[in-house]
């Protein structure tokens, strides 16, 4: 279930939208591993995304697979990110 | 003295006194004796439950459970069929029916498969589970057959590559020996467990005694590799020249100096004198070699050791050249069959101990490639006047998209289905990352969201490899006087495409 759920239907609709998946199927697979859809380059672009969007920066050691699992593991990755955010 | 078994599982699993050495590196750490221990397990399930002798999918990313598995099939005297996990579902339905597999081995989920239906599934030890579908089974297995690989068809379908046990073991074992593996060597394993490269850079490792440290992410987080490398000590790297880039040329790389890497492999793909000397930065004892080789020979032909020293600028070394490894036999021929002199260029073919036995339901394909023990790899070389040989490229239309042969018909066959579509031809574009990627170049009656509609329906039914990066509309899509298309055209048509752009 998502903690989250403004970030990860932004995540969705970038994932949609770059990886040309249809937004329900995107969204229903929220939970599940990304690695078989995003390759490395949509990594680089997806990191771009998140920082711009959400106006955090990743910094290399926090490009894990950990955070990075599945859109709702970003989406608790980015919740952070954002709070800590100075104001 | 013992005589070495014919079977490398034989062979590893009977050193006993390698029991308390690391086997995997990682969070899921394990000695020679646990892993053999493991592989005994999952053996002891597949041969109560499945008898011996039949086709078992294994689906796995690069892991501990996928070298036990593998393992356990030579134990079970079963033949091991991989799935790439990442593959689309009718991908992965054709590739069951194909070897005719009722049982999956797995540690992921299993989802609903388009044509098949699940029969049950059963939990083993660890997160393991084993899967049986209503498959027919259709496959008579000779003696020493050990696995059947997919690989890209010309005819819009993956064709099974049948290998022996002695094929896998011999080849192995060849590799060993040519970069010298020993037990204190350690390798990253990353390669997709679908293509029989994984399962060769598996296999020589364990006949050395060396450490596996599985890594399931690809390449998608490369920094983390690095930090890997570095934490484990890896000497031995098996990776692609895509992958070589992005190190070399990544942020994290800049700062990192990699001293624990002695050698570094590459398999079939034109390597960059500027990637190898950024490479050099960052591995700076590594040595490098390209590896050439094909899924018919399980897997690799020959590796050409490159110069120390790289030229300056941006110059393409050679894919290959240089003496074949042990067991393997090359010749370059004319179109009649017959060897090239020096300083001519002909097809590549291949004879000897790592050979497959043949495709998998496709006699007349396997007697056309196959002739008089010699495989025919479509592989246009040139034997030097030094009498070496370098790959020039293929004779076919197959792209090579990281380490994935794509054919482009299987593309086509696809896109056509595709409303709007009046005729489509797929050629190839650079890719950052992948050395090539798929483009696409369609003439359309109804152009409404058709690039959408069209890469949308490429997602859903084909793996990542195969789908088009670009997506270029043309008012006709290049053809011969014949109605067919027009190769040569439809290339120079995207290059021209991509440049205006």
């Amino acid at each position: 279930m998502s903690h989250h759920p403004d970030i990860e239907a932004k995540l969705c609709r970038w994932a949609s939208e770059t990886l040309h998946i249809d937004l329900d199927e995107v969204t229903n697979q929220a939970g599940e591993p990304i690695r078989d859809v995003v390759d490395s380059v949509a990594m680089l672009g997806l990191v771009c995304f998140i920082e711009e969007t959400f106006r955090i920066e990743c910094r290399d050691e926090e490009i894990t697979p950990e955070n990075f699992f599945t859109i709702r593991t970003i989406a608790d990755f980015v919740a952070d990110k954002v709070r800590q955010r100075p104001a | 003295m013992a005589q070495t078994p014919e079977s490398l599982f034989d062979e590893i699993l009977g050193r006993e006194s390698w029991n308390q050495r690391p086997a995997i590196l990682g969070p899921a750490a394990r000695t020679y004796g646990d892993l053999f221990r493991e592989a005994g397990k999952i053996a002891a399930v597949l041969t109560r439950d499945v008898g011996s002798r039949r086709t078992v999918a294994l689906m796995f990313h690069p892991s501990a459970n996928f070298i036990a598995s593998l393992i356990a099939i030579a134990i079970s005297d079963n033949i091991a069929v991989p799935i790439n996990p990442g593959a689309s579902a009718d991908e992965k339905s054709f590739v069951l029916s194909n070897a005719g597999c009722r049982l999956l081995l797995t540690d992921l989920a299993v989802k609903e498969l388009p044509g098949q239906v699940l029969l049950g599934q059963k939990t083993l030890d660890g997160d393991l589970s084993l899967v049986e579908f209503d498959i027919a089974e259709n496959f008579t297995p000779h003696p020493k057959d050990r696995m059947i690989v997919h690989t890209s068809g010309s005819t819009g379908r993956p064709k099974g590559v049948i290998l022996s046990d002695a094929a896998l073991s011999n080849n192995a074992r060849a590799v060993a020996d040519d970069v010298a593996l020993c037990p204190g060597d350690r390798t990253i394993f990353y390669t997709p467990t679908a293509f029989v490269y994984a399962t060769n850079q598996v296999l020589s490792q364990l006949v050395a005694g060396g450490a596996i440290f599985p890594w399931s992410h690809g390449l998608l987080f490369p920094g983390q590799i690095l930090r890997a490398i570095d934490e484990h000590r890896v000497t031995n790297l098996n990776t692609n020249v895509p992958s070589l880039r992005l190190w070399a040329t990544g942020k994290e790389a800049q700062a990192m100096r990699l001293e624990s890497v002695r050698c570094i492999v590459t398999p079939g793909q034109q390597l960059l004198s500027s990637v190898a000397r950024k490479a050099m930065n960052v591995f700076p004892n590594a040595r490098m070699v390209s590896a050439y080789g094909c899924t018919e020979n399980a897997p690799r032909i020959c590796h050409y050791w490159t110069p120390t020293e790289f030229p300056e600028g941006d110059t393409a070394l050679p894919i290959t050249q240089g003496p074949a490894l042990d067991g393997v036999e090359v010749r370059i021929v004319d179109g009649d069959g017959n060897p090239v002199q020096r300083g001519e260029t002909g097809e590549l073919v291949i004879s000897g101990t790592s050979l497959m036995r043949g495709y998998l339901h496709l006699e007349s394909l396997t007697a056309e490639r196959v002739r008089n023990g010699w495989y025919h790899t479509g592989d246009l070389a040139e034997l030097t006047l030094a009498g070496e040989y370098v790959i020039l490229g293929r004779v076919d239309n197959i792209i090579s998209v990281g380490h994935e042969k794509v054919a482009p018909e299987e593309v086509e066959a696809l896109i056509e289905k595709v409303s709007g579509v009046k005729s489509v031809a797929v050629g190839h574009m650079p890719d950052q990352v992948l050395g090539k990627a798929c483009c696409a170049i369609i003439s359309t009656d109804d152009s409404t969201d058709l690039v959408n509609r069209v890469l949308s329906h490429c997602r859903k039914n084909l793996s990542a490899n195969k789908v088009p990066k670009r997506i270029i509309l043309v008012d006709e899509v290049p053809a011969t006087l014949y109605g067919k298309i027009d190769r040569p055209k439809v290339q120079a048509c995207i290059e021209t495409r991509l440049s205006e752009q």
